[in-house]
């Protein structure tokens, strides 16, 4: 497949303008649905998660790391259509992508351990950068009722708003990121060879 | 999901790069703002901007919407546990809310409220391909413009899929009132075609949009023109003007 960027040569930023191809570009579209439509199959499925983020970490694993921040970015921007409070979380869509793309890069995604300590390492990102903005914008809480009343159970015990905000995230993401870890590593591996984009060759 | 309401109003005449402003600049002087009542006014100044635009009903039913549970668990949170507590406001049994985090709560509400009506407000009197050929005459990559349609294009095309492979799969035979465990494999019953259709989807995606010069560079044309007028500098420029004003005033205290 032609590209005008395939030329590119060296740097950062010609590497990083190398990840878009044309095909890179098409899939994070399909990183935003995925990453919507997770939601939809959880609900139907009536499992208590959100897999709001398997989307980006299969573009990760993909397309590399840029291509997954930006899809985290404009996933948080379209889905203003669905909940304007997103928009807030935006940068911790981005970090995820960053994170998930620079692990696959390094082959954390080829044995289970590693799988498991990926999920771990997006999850604990995920909690620290979403912590400032939950206290700092949303005084401590989410539109989610059973996360709010369980920040509540810990600020009862005597924890500071942070420590609060902080276990809940950690308790309430650990499960969910790691499931949605294996999920993208399966359908990753599950791509038939002939539509696999060429990172994929390096990720997984 | 919600979407344009198609309209002639003034608010829908604004070149979209300029609604764009007014709402960042909204949420920069929310957060600037000390006391409830002002991210409150702005929020009511927001609902009339919404009836001048004819959709003030849709706006207020979904701000009420996303926030309600927000009100509730800020208030409830911040009136109990508030480290700034001092002043008990309503005692039932052992339990006491505390004024300070109930006043702290309410401005968490009002200025989210308040960011809530500008942004539904941007999205409700703004046609998606009109706000995008207005980034574009900006300096927009058009590539970055194509991947924010697409996907808002996708959204409701995934939810078909999702909906599609759903039924197929109870047809052959998957639970949706199975036991945890099996629920969860059902997750990777429904994930992979959806997926692998998507995916392939994109492929046929990007020849075609590799056959339509997709990757070329150069000037392109729109087949809509979005005029910038002068009141929308105006309201620009102003809109920037008041943010400094209001920074300058919260720094001077």
């Amino acid at each position: 497949m032609t590209d005008s960027t395939s030329q590119a040569e060296g740097g950062f930023f010609s590497r990083i303008a190398s990840d878009f191809t044309t095909r890179a570009w098409v899939l994070i579209p399909v990183g935003v649905g995925i990453n919507f439509v997770g939601g939809t199959l959880v609900s139907v499925l009536k499992l208590p998660i959100f897999l709001d983020t398997i989307g980006t970490i299969l573009v990760a694993l993909l397309a590399g790391p840029w291509v997954a921040a930006l899809t985290g970015l404009i996933t948080n921007l379209v889905l203003v259509v669905s909940d304007p409070t997103l928009i807030a979380f935006a940068p911790v869509n981005v970090a995820i992508g960053l994170i998930a793309g620079y692990l696959a890069l390094r082959g954390w995604f080829k044995t289970y351990p590693k799988i498991v300590a990926s999920g771990l390492i997006i999850m604990l990102t995920g909690v620290i950068l979403s912590a400032p903005i939950v206290v700092l914008a949303f005084g401590g809480v989410t539109s989610s009722p059973s996360r709010s009343a369980l920040t509540a159970f810990f600020l009862a015990t005597g924890s500071s708003i942070w420590q609060s905000v902080f276990t809940t995230g950690v308790i309430v993401e650990i499960v969910d990121k790691l499931i949605s870890v294996f999920v993208a590593v399966f359908v990753a591996r599950a791509i038939p060879e002939r539509y696999r984009p060429q990172k994929a060759q390096q990720t997984l | 999901m919600f979407d344009y309401k198609p309209g002639d109003s003034p608010v829908h005449l604004l070149n979209p790069v300029t609604k764009l402003a007014v709402t960042v600049g909204l949420m920069v002087i929310v957060f600037l703002l000390p006391n409830p009542l002002g991210p409150a006014l702005l929020a009511v100044a927001l609902l009339g901007i919404a009836a001048v635009a004819g959709f003030v009903g849709s706006v207020a039913k979904l701000a009420a919407v996303t926030t309600g549970p927000l009100l509730v668990a800020v208030v409830l949170v911040q009136g109990l546990f508030y480290t700034g507590n001092e002043t008990p406001l309503i005692v039932v049994g052992p339990v006491t809310f505390w004024e300070e985090g109930v006043y702290y709560g309410l401005l968490v509400y009002f200025r989210v409220l308040a960011v809530v009506c500008a942004v539904l407000i941007m999205v409700f009197s703004t046609y998606p391909k009109t706000m995008m050929v207005a980034f574009i005459d900006k300096g927009l990559s058009p590539k970055l413009a194509y991947v924010f349609m697409a996907s808002l294009q996708f959204i409701p095309d995934m939810q078909r899929r999702a909906r599609a492979i759903i039924e197929a799969q109870q047809a052959r035979g998957l639970d949706l009132e199975a036991n945890l465990w099996r629920r969860f494999q059902a997750l990777l019953a429904m994930m992979i075609p959806l997926l692998t259709g998507a995916l392939i989807s994109a492929e046929t995606r990007s020849l075609a949009l590799e056959a339509r010069g997709f990757s070329r560079g150069g000037m392109r044309n729109h087949l809509i023109e979005v005029p910038d007028r002068p009141t929308d500098r105006v309201i620009r420029w102003s809109m920037a003007a008041t943010v400094v004003l209001v920074a300058l005033w919260r720094i001077a205290l």
